[in-house]
């Protein structure tokens, strides 16, 4: 079975097998831990950047919220096994994600602390002055009118640097460093 | 199926998901970094230090069905506010009673995401893992971006090591002086984090305040008015735009260039009688460099995260194309 298991990860399976498939991992806790340590090595693999500590409570929210067909019709055709497969497949893959950050929470002894405010003094390297670099040519004085604030934060937008570190570099935008430079 | 057995036989050697990302290659870290940034819920309180001087700021980042959310806050000086919802972006700058708003037509990911562009950004840039340290109580990991001329900055970034979230950004020049630099003092990734966090404090009495409502619409520059006569290696348009800054300005025209990593921004407009009188000259603003110069009745705000003189000689090669 546990070879159904990794086939049907792999979508490998039909029909009627990823339905046995599923219904086995439901019955068997073993299985089903199998399930979860696949999906774990897969995203490690992958190198899945940690998720939003929530992400499994809003892949069920989502699931919940998904309309329910009240039509006898619908609900016939919603009872193939194939119709099902998937529903089952992605309340699986919450399940598993609850594991996999149980998981990743036991494994790093550091995961409860990060998890609380960690207040701690700023490195040494960021309490020593940094120098201003001197321009390549000679810097004329002072910026006359804080009309350049529209200009910084037009080109922050457009700059790879908000790509990587989200909103801090707007922090040029708004500095007050501008006095200190009047010199 | 093979596959999975693949990933099973490989699986045995990750005891943690960490320990395996310390082995990733700087490259991959930067695509991690990126992704961190985007996809994690965190808050935290981090240091801006430009020269001597520095500002304390809280920074909230929520992504939830309403997309991205961010909120930038300086607990120093004047309380500026700079609130993201997904594409707009406000800032709130209470001392001058003014609210910047600014949309950003397309997000463009890093580079580091398409393989072609990495290419780019090796080609000017010594790219490397240094050491494993720890920034705001967290191991993290550092990554060298090393210029290979004197045309841009060196970066120094240093990544949580568990999820690869930046925890520290220091820009370098060509002697490796800092000229300025990011660092998480205390930070908390994942968990619950307040929503309310993300509000904007002034929103009520910034009713009566001046807003100036950036409008941009992209445009083609290669027939413009405007050459750009000197190229900066590396350096490649990647937006060109109309836009009015302020409400009753007349329409300017910027032009972003970008390394993969720095940007270039090039303001144009005409000059109205007022104006006339502006300096010209290199300023900077943190760590931005600055560079005015007027030419054909047209002011050049040329500016980015650059050394000075690449800004001077972008700048100098701008001309008036003349109509034929």
């Amino acid at each position: 079975m546990r070879e159904n298991v990794s086939a049907l990860m792999d979508g490998e399976l039909d029909d009627a097998g990823a339905q046995r498939a599923l219904e086995a991992i439901k019955r068997d806790p073993q299985l089903h831990r199998t399930w979860s340590s696949y999906h774990l090595i897969g995203d490690a693999l992958r190198r899945h950047p940690g998720l939003a500590a929530n992400y499994a409570e809003r892949v069920l929210e989502r699931l919940q919220a998904e309309p329910m067909m009240m039509a006898p019709g619908a609900l016939r055709r919603q009872s193939r096994p194939g119709r099902l497969a998937m529903p089952i497949a992605a309340s699986l893959a919450g399940v598993g994600m609850v594991a996999w950050l149980a998981l990743s929470m036991n494994d790093q002894s550091a995961a409860p602390a990060r998890a609380g405010a960690v207040a701690s003094p700023p490195p040494v390297a960021a309490a020593a002055p940094v120098q201003p670099a001197t321009p390549a040519v000679p810097a004329s004085a002072v910026l006359p009118s804080s009309a350049i604030k529209e200009y910084l934060f037009a080109h922050q937008g457009y700059s790879p640097s908000s790509s990587i570190q989200g909103m801090a570099p707007y922090m040029r935008t708004v500095t007050e460093k501008r006095q200190a430079t009047a010199q | 199926m093979k596959r999975t057995l693949a990933l099973l036989a490989l699986g045995g050697c990750l005891v943690t998901a960490a320990q395996a990302e310390t082995q990733l290659d700087p490259v991959s870290w930067l695509g991690r970094i990126v992704a961190a940034a985007q996809k994690l819920n965190y808050t935290g309180t981090f240091i801006y230090q430009s020269g001597n001087h520095s500002e304390t700021s809280r920074i909230t980042h929520i992504v939830d069905g309403s997309g991205e959310r961010e909120k930038l806050e300086v607990l120093d000086g004047s309380p500026r506010e700079i609130i993201r919802n997904n594409e707009e972006v406000k800032c709130y700058l209470p001392q001058d009673k003014v609210v910047i708003i600014e949309r950003r037509s397309q997000r463009k990911t890093f580079p580091a995401l398409l393989p072609s562009a990495v290419t780019t950004l090796a080609e000017h840039y010594n790219i490397k893992k240094g050491e494993v340290s720890r920034v705001a109580g967290l191991d993290s990991q550092l990554i060298i971006l090393e210029p290979k001329d004197k045309i841009r900055y060196g970066h120094m970034l240093w990544a949580d090591v568990t999820s690869g979230l930046l925890l520290k950004a220091r820009m370098v020049d060509d002697k490796n002086e800092p000229i300025e630099q990011f660092a998480f003092t205390q930070v908390q990734i994942g968990g619950h984090i307040d929503k309310a966090a993300l509000k904007p404090k002034f929103a009520a009495q910034a009713a009566d305040w001046r807003v100036q409502n950036a409008y941009t619409t992209e445009a083609n520059m290669d027939d413009g008015e405007w050459r750009f006569r000197t190229e900066i290696p590396g350096f490649k348009k990647s937006i060109g735009m109309k836009r009015r800054v302020q409400n009753e300005a007349p329409e300017m025209t910027h032009v972003v260039f970008s390394d993969g990593l720095a940007a270039i921004s090039v303001f144009i407009e005409p000059l109205s009688g007022k104006q006339a009188a502006q300096q010209s000259g290199l300023f900077s603003v943190g760590g931005i460099n600055v560079y005015k110069r007027v030419t054909d009745d047209h002011a050049l705000t040329v500016l980015g995260e650059v050394p000075a003189a690449t800004l001077k000689r972008l700048g100098d090669g701008i001309e008036y194309r003349k109509k034929q």
